[in-house]
């Protein structure tokens, strides 16, 4: 019987991978990629996973740790990442099955036959250099579950034929949609494993938890009640904001900062043709305390010039003088498709073309050739970055260098 | 009598004899790129691979997707070092050689660990003023 399957492909700890590619000095050595600021790891190579260093491990708390052992530590490189993401969701698309973008580094296809697996994970390494796992299943919560116990194989590859056995010891908290505290209420019932889940009466869950729990436990039955989203929905809120490299108490240095976090949302809203109805700005001080203020826009816009002066408003109320600051951020909501805003008669719309030819520039020189005035060009605010390695595909003057 | 319809507004002036002819611009990727996601660009340093065009300084074009086979010049990488050379295979025997006589062949044993990177499709090479 030939019958859809899904596939869920991950790339193997894709930050450290993508850093491998071009630096084949880091195989086989424990390699760690920090967050943004270097504050604490976000990415581990199998080597670092073996040294008990968890995921988002501050990083001064180990820094003894990845001396003694000889740990890689790097900055994340997202322009490399975002580079490499791209290149594997292409030749994953160039096979031409419905796809789901799913993150920077999973990707859900619904397959026609169980023998693609090899075929995938070949290409994808050949043509990228980036190791992939492929889980397979008849649901996308299956060929979740396929993907974890692909990650333990050696050749990276599981199809979930006959998921039963694997249920009876596999706690619930591992399952893709359940979260810890679902997981939890589960347990106060008893029910500790997925194969005790999914014996379970369609009543009896939706009447303890929600359709929702319940979607997934079909899903695990292998009644596929999720399909594929091949075009991301629209997010419905949009948060840009950093650490500082270092303490911040000016206020221009500070504004400077938020127009950044503001242009920069901004550009998210256009992209998906959308515009904000609320903005929010918030900072967070030194002792952690953070304050944040926020004001519903009359006339909801997409507009980066009036988003700043918004932000810059809601800026002044936050700020103290004397006082320093590690983080600041900005938040829309209220996001709405930019055709259905209604316009507001005693208030003037931005220009939009303008913004779209400004958003088409950046595209094109991929960096911010145009950015606003109010974004600054100091940096002392930009985070850190101590260990990054070079934008091997995305900068002409950082290729990669070969002695012959 | 029949009366042409014209869609396209009519402008005082002459028409340029050219708007018939429009086409797209030519896009060096399309000449030189023929798999993006598996296509990368790597700068060389050294005179190594003299004989085969390639100088100190040149970017080459390196596409991941193809088979090596003997007689390419690949993008390789011999105990984590990344070299650019030619390989050849003879009898059985696998090397990496040079275009620069004054550079020995290298010969690829089971003991190295060696791996083809990618293989190099393309130069660009800056074609500097030489004043006699």
């Amino acid at each position: 019987m030939s019958s859809t399957k899904y596939a869920l492909i991950d790339c193997n700890n894709f930050f450290v991978s993508c850093e491998r590619v071009f630096n084949p000095k880091l195989q086989h050595r424990p390699v760690v990629i920090l967050s943004n600021n270097d504050g604490c790891v976000v990415s581990r190579s199998k080597e670092a996973k073996a040294l008990k260093i968890p995921m988002g491990a501050p990083a001064f708390q180990y820094r003894e740790t990845f001396s003694r052992n000889n740990v890689a530590v790097l900055s994340s490189n997202f322009a490399l990442y975002g580079d490499m993401s791209e290149r594997v969701m292409t030749v994953l698309e160039d096979f031409g099955f419905p796809m789901e973008i799913y993150s920077i580094d999973e990707a859900f296809l619904e397959v026609d036959s169980d023998t693609i697996a090899a075929e995938l994970r070949s290409r994808v390494h050949r043509w990228t250099g980036i190791p992939i796992s492929v889980g397979i299943g008849a649901t996308k919560t299956l060929a979740k579950v396929g993907n974890d116990l692909a990650k333990k194989r050696e050749d990276g590859i599981c199809h979930l034929n006959d998921p039963a056995p694997i249920f009876m010891q596999l706690p619930v908290q591992e399952i893709w949609g359940i979260g810890a505290q679902i997981a939890c209420a589960l347990n106060q019932l008893g029910i500790y494993y997925v194969g005790q889940l999914i014996a379970q009466p369609d009543a009896w869950i939706q009447k303890h938890f929600s359709v929702t729990l319940l979607r997934t436990v079909l899903e695990l039955r292998g009644v596929s009640c999720l399909a594929l989203e091949e075009l991301a929905p629209p997010k419905k809120g949009i948060v840009c904001s950093r650490s500082f490299g270092k303490l911040i108490s000016s206020l221009d240095d500070l504004k400077e900062a938020v127009a950044t976090f503001t242009a920069h949302g901004a550009e998210k809203l256009r992209d998906q043709y959308s515009v904000a109805g609320y903005m929010a700005v918030f900072v967070i001080g030194k002792d952690r305390f953070s304050r944040s203020a926020s004001r519903a826009l009359v006339q909801p816009t997409s507009y980066t010039p009036h988003l700043i002066s918004h932000a810059h408003q809601l800026l002044s109320e936050l700020y103290t003088k004397g006082q320093s600051y590690r983080k600041a951020g900005i938040m829309f909501h209220n996001i709405s498709p930019q055709e259905e805003i209604q316009l507001d008669l005693f208030q003037a719309s931005g220009s939009n073309d303008l913004m779209h030819i400004v958003d088409e520039i950046n595209r094109k020189k991929r960096k911010k050739a145009i950015f606003f005035a109010a974004e600054g060009t100091s940096s002392a605010w930009k985070p850190l970055s101590g260990h990054q390695s070079p934008h091997f595909t995305t900068e002409w003057k950082q290729l990669l260098r070969i002695r012959l | 009598m029949k009366l042409s319809f014209f869609l396209a507004p009519v402008q005082a002036g002459f028409p340029s004899p050219a708007d018939d002819h429009v086409e797209k611009k030519l896009d060096l990727n399309e000449l030189l790129v023929a798999h993006p996601a598996s296509t990368f660009f790597v700068r060389v340093e050294g005179h190594s691979m003299r004989d085969a065009q390639i100088y100190d300084g040149d970017v080459l074009i390196v596409d991941r997707s193809l088979q090596a086979e003997s007689g390419s010049i690949a993008v390789a990488i011999i105990n984590g070092e990344f070299t650019v050379k030619r390989l050849l295979r003879k009898k059985d025997r696998l090397y990496l050689v040079a275009e620069n006589p004054a550079f020995a062949a290298l010969e690829i044993t089971p003991e190295m660990d060696f791996q083809v990177w990618g293989i190099v499709t393309y130069v660009i090479h800056k074609v500097r003023i030489n004043r006699l």
